[in-house]
C-alpha cells in the first residue's frame, strides 16, 4: 500500500469536497486549454475555417475528457489510476501536419485511430520491458518532457505569437505578474492558497491583462459570439487511411507512449513516499488507456492525445493528486464540449498567462525527472546514457535546422527534444548494458586493507547496477561487520570469498571461508557485556548483521562455512 | 600518521584509509568533528588521538558526526570505552548530528540509550 507523502494535501486515494473538486478540476482545465492551440495550428495548416477550429476544439474536449477519465480508473485492465490529464499532444503535431498535407483532416483522424491501435499492442509488452527502462532512462524522459516545453513556454511568456512576432513589454509585464502571483501563493500560501495557486494566479493575470489592454473587449466579444449550446459534430469529416504514413504515426505514438511511461512513473513517485521503482504493470495499463483515448480521438474527429506533463507538474505544485480530480476534470471537459461559449473562456486565454502557467508547471516536471535520476547510484555508463541523450535532445531545440532534411518518415523522431533524447536514452541503455555482470566476487584476507576493498567493491558494483544507495550502504556495512569480526576474533585465517548478486528486486551476498560460522543472536549484548565479556563484540557483530539485512543464514560443510545474506531492493 | 595543532583540522591517514578529525574547543568542552569512517581500522587511531586529552584531564567531549559516513560495531565499542573513562572522570561524551544511516546503526546497537544524542552541535553544547 502506497504511503502518502507529507507534502500532499489531497493524495491519490482521497476525496476533496465538491467545491474543492470543481475548483481543482477547473484549474487543471485552465492549464490543459493551452494545448487547444494544437488543433488551431492543424486547421490553419490544412486551410480550414474558424468553424473547423471550433469543431476540432470541441472534439478535443470530448476525447481528452473521456481519455482523462479512462486514465484515472484504478480497477481492471485500463488506466493507471492517477490524475494524468490528457491533451492533444505535440508528439503528433509533425505527423498530423504531414497527413493534413496529403489527405486533409480525414487522413489525420484515420491515421490517429490506427496509431492508437498499435499503441494498445505496445501496452501489452511494456510490462516485460523493465530492463529497457531503468531509472536513468525514465528520469531522462521525465526531465526532457519538461525541457521540451521550454521554447513554447518562454515564447508565450514573452508574448510572442502570430500577431506579435517579437517580445512585447506589456505581455512580459502581464506574464511576470501572473507567475509571481502563482509562485507567491504556492510558496507562502498554506492550504487553499497553495491548492488553487495556479487558478488564482490566472485570475490575477486576467485582471492584469484586461487593465493593460492585452485582453481586449474584442476578445470578450469573440467569446460571446460563440453559441451557448451546440452538439459536437462527431465524425463530421470522416476517416481515411494511407499506408505510406504509417511509419511517421507509429513514431509519433511510440514517442507519446514513452512519454506516458515517464509521466505515469512520475505519478507513482509523487504519490508514494516509499517509491523504489516503476510499477510496470501499472504503466502498461496507463499506456492502454492512452491507446483507447487515441482510437477514440480518431473516431470522433480529434487529434492524437498524450499525457499532459504540465498538469502533472501542477498537481505536484498544489499537492492535490486525487484521482477524483481526474474524473471531475473529464466530466467538466465533456460538458464544455457542448457549451462553446463557456469553453471559449479558456480558448481566449492571453498568451502571456499561458506562458506563466507553463513555466510554473514545467519547473516541477524538470525537478521530478532529476529526482528520478538521483534515486539510483550512477557510474560512467549511466552518465553517458543521460548526458548524450540530453545533449542530442537539446540540439533539436538549439539548432533545429540541423535536422530539416531528415526523411519525412522519421521526421517525428527529430521533431522534438523529447523524441530524440528518448530514442537515444533507450538505445544507449541497451548498448551500455553489455558487459554488466549480474554477479561479482571479491576475495579478501583478514587484515586492515579488507574494509577499504569492500567499500570500493560495493560502491563500483552499486554504480554499475544502478542500485539504490541505501541498500548498497547496508550490504557494505554487513559485509564489513563480518570481515572485522573474522579479523578480530580469528574466525578464519584464510581468504574470504564474497560473491554479490543483483537483480532489480534482490541483492544477495554469499560469504565462503574456511572456519567456523558466525552466530546471529536474537538479542544484542548489553553495555556491561560489551565492557566485560570478550565475546560480546562478536555477538554484537552477528546481531548487527542480522538486523541490517532482510535475511541471513549460516551453514557448515566440513571445515568450510557459508553465509547467505539477503537484501530486498 | 600525521596530525596538526589542536585548534586546526588534522588528518589521520593509514594505508589508504582516511579519517579526518577536526578539533575545536568551547570552554571545557572538546569538540571533535569526525569525517569519513569509524571502523576497526580507523577507530584505534581515533582512540589514540583522544588518549592524551584524557590523560591531561579533559573529560567533556562533543563528537560531531555530521560528516561521519559509516561506523562499525567495533568502533561503537571503542566509543563506549571512551564514554566510560569520561564518566569515571566526572565528565561526559555527547553526540551531535547523526546522519540517517549512522543513526540507524546506533538504534540497532542500542547505543541511542547510552549516549546523549542531539540534532545539532549548538543543541549539544547547550546540554553541558
Amino acid at each position: 500500500m502506497a504511503q502518502k507523502p507529507s507534502n500532499l494535501i489531497f493524495g491519490v486515494e482521497e476525496s476533496p469536497g465538491w467545491g474543492a473538486l470543481i475548483l481543482l478540476s477547473l484549474q487543471h482545465i485552465s492549464v490543459m486549454s493551452i494545448a487547444f492551440i494544437i488543433p488551431v495550428i492543424i486547421v490553419d495548416a490544412v486551410g480550414g475555417t474558424p468553424d473547423d477550429a471550433r469543431s476540432l476544439i470541441s472534439m478535443a474536449m470530448l476525447a481528452v475528457g473521456i481519455g482523462t477519465i479512462l486514465q484515472g480508473i484504478n480497477r481492471g485492465p485500463v488506466g493507471s489510476g492517477y490524475l494524468c490529464p490528457l491533451v492533444n499532444g505535440p508528439a503528433f503535431l509533425s505527423a498530423s501536419l504531414l497527413a493534413g498535407k496529403v489527405g486533409g483532416l480525414p487522413l489525420i483522424f484515420g491515421m490517429t485511430a490506427v496509431a492508437g491501435f498499435f499503441e494498445g499492442l505496445f501496452s501489452r509488452v511494456v510490462a516485460r520491458m523493465r530492463a529497457v527502462f531503468p531509472a536513468e532512462v525514465t528520469g531522462t524522459i521525465v526531465m526532457m518532457v519538461g525541457i521540451e516545453i521550454i521554447p513554447i513556454a518562454v515564447q508565450k511568456f514573452l508574448g510572442v505569437d502570430k500577431a506579435h512576432p517579437s517580445a512585447d513589454g506589456t505581455a512580459i509585464l502581464v506574464a511576470a505578474i501572473t507567475l509571481v502571483a502563482m509562485a507567491g501563493f504556492n510558496v507562502w500560501g498554506a492550504g487553499k492558497l497553495r491548492l488553487y495557486s495556479v487558478l488564482m494566479g490566472m485570475l490575477v493575470g486576467y485582471a492584469a491583462a484586461f487593465f493593460t489592454g492585452v485582453l481586449t473587449v474584442r476578445n470578450i466579444e469573440a467569446m460571446l459570439a460563440a453559441p451557448l449550446f451546440a452538439l459536437p459534430a462527431v465524425g463530421r469529416y470522416g476517416l481515411s487511411f494511407n499506408a505510406a504514413l504509417l511509419i511517421p504515426f507509429l513514431v509519433a505514438v511510440l514517442s507519446s507512449a514513452l512519454k506516458t511511461m515517464g509521466d505515469v512513473t512520475t505519478c507513482q513517485k509523487i504519490n508514494d513516499a516509499q517509491w523504489k521503482r516503476p510499477d510496470m504493470m501499472n504503466i502498461s495499463r496507463g499506456v492502454l488507456a492512452c491507446s483507447l483515448g487515441n482510437m477514440l480521438s480518431g473516431l470522433l474527429g480529434a487529434l492524437g492525445q498524450s499525457v499532459s506533463s504540465s498538469n502533472i507538474g501542477l498537481s505536484i505544485a498544489t499537492g492535490a493528486t486525487s484521482r477524483r480530480i481526474a474524473y471531475g476534470t473529464g466530466v467538466i471537459l465533456v460538458l464544455l464540449a457542448f457549451f462553446p461559449r463557456l469553453s471559449s473562456v479558456f480558448v481566449i486565454m492571453p498568451t502571456p498567462i499561458m506562458g506563466a502557467s507553463l513555466i510554473f508547471a514545467v519547473s516541477f516536471m524538470i525537478l521530478a525527472g532529476i529526482s528520478i535520476l538521483m534515486s539510483r547510484m550512477i557510474d560512467s555508463r549511466k552518465t553517458f546514457v543521460i548526458g548524450i541523450s540530453v545533449i542530442f535532445g537539446l540540439s533539436v531545440d538549439f539548432a533545429p535546422e540541423l535536422y530539416r532534411n531528415v526523411h519525412p518518415w522519421v521526421q517525428p523522431m527529430f521533431s522534438s527534444s523529447l523524441s530524440l533524447s528518448t530514442i537515444c536514452a533507450v538505445v544507449l541503455n541497451l548498448v551500455f548494458r553489455i558487459g554488466i555482470a549480474k554477479s561479482a566476487t571479491l576475495s579478501v584476507t583478514p587484515g586492515m586493507e579488507g574494509s577499504d576493498r569492500i567499500y570500493n567493491f560495493m560502491d563500483q558494483r552499486g554504480r554499475a547496477w544502478g542500485a539504490r544507495s541505501e541498500v548498497i550502504y547496508k550490504a557494505t556495512a554487513v559485509m564489513n561487520e563480518f570481515f572485522e569480526a573474522a579479523s578480530e576474533h580469528g574466525l578464519t585465517r584464510g581468504p574470504i570469498e564474497m560473491t554479490v548478486r543483483f537483480d532489480e528486486f534482490n541483492l544477495d551476498a554469499d560469504i565462503v571461508y574456511r572456519g567456523k560460522p558466525i552466530e546471529f543472536p536474537d538479542l544484542r549484548p548489553d553495555v556491561r557485556d560489551l565492557l566485560e565479556d570478550e565475546q560480546a563484540p562478536l555477538r554484537l557483530a552477528g546481531y548487527m548483521m542480522r538486523s541490517m539485512s532482510d535475511g541471513v543464514t549460516a551453514e557448515e560443510s566440513g571445515d568450510t562455512a557459508r553465509l547467505h545474506i539477503h537484501f530486498v531492493h | 600518521m600525521r596530525s596538526g595543532p589542536s585548534d586546526l583540522k588534522s588528518t589521520t591517514v593509514v594505508e589508504g584509509l582516511q579519517m579526518d578529525i577536526w578539533e575545536d574547543r568551547q570552554g571545557e568542552i572538546v569538540i571533535l568533528a569526525v569525517h569519513g569512517k569509524l571502523d576497526a581500522a580507523t577507530s584505534p587511531l581515533f582512540e589514540e588521538r583522544l588518549r592524551p586529552m584524557l590523560e591531561r584531564g579533559e573529560r567533556n567531549f562533543l563528537l560531531d558526526f555530521s560528516h561521519l559516513d559509516y561506523i562499525s560495531s567495533a568502533a561503537l565499542r571503542r566509543l563506549l570505552m571512551l564514554a566510560k573513562k569520561a564518566n569515571e572522570a566526572g565528565g561526559k561524551v555527547v553526540l551531535a548530528s547523526l546522519k540517517g544511516g549512522i543513526r540507524e546503526i546506533f538504534d540497532m546497537a542500542g547505543f541511542t540509550q547510552i549516549f546523549p544524542i542531539h540534532a545539532s552541535r549548538e543543541e549539544a553544547l547547550r546540554s553541558f
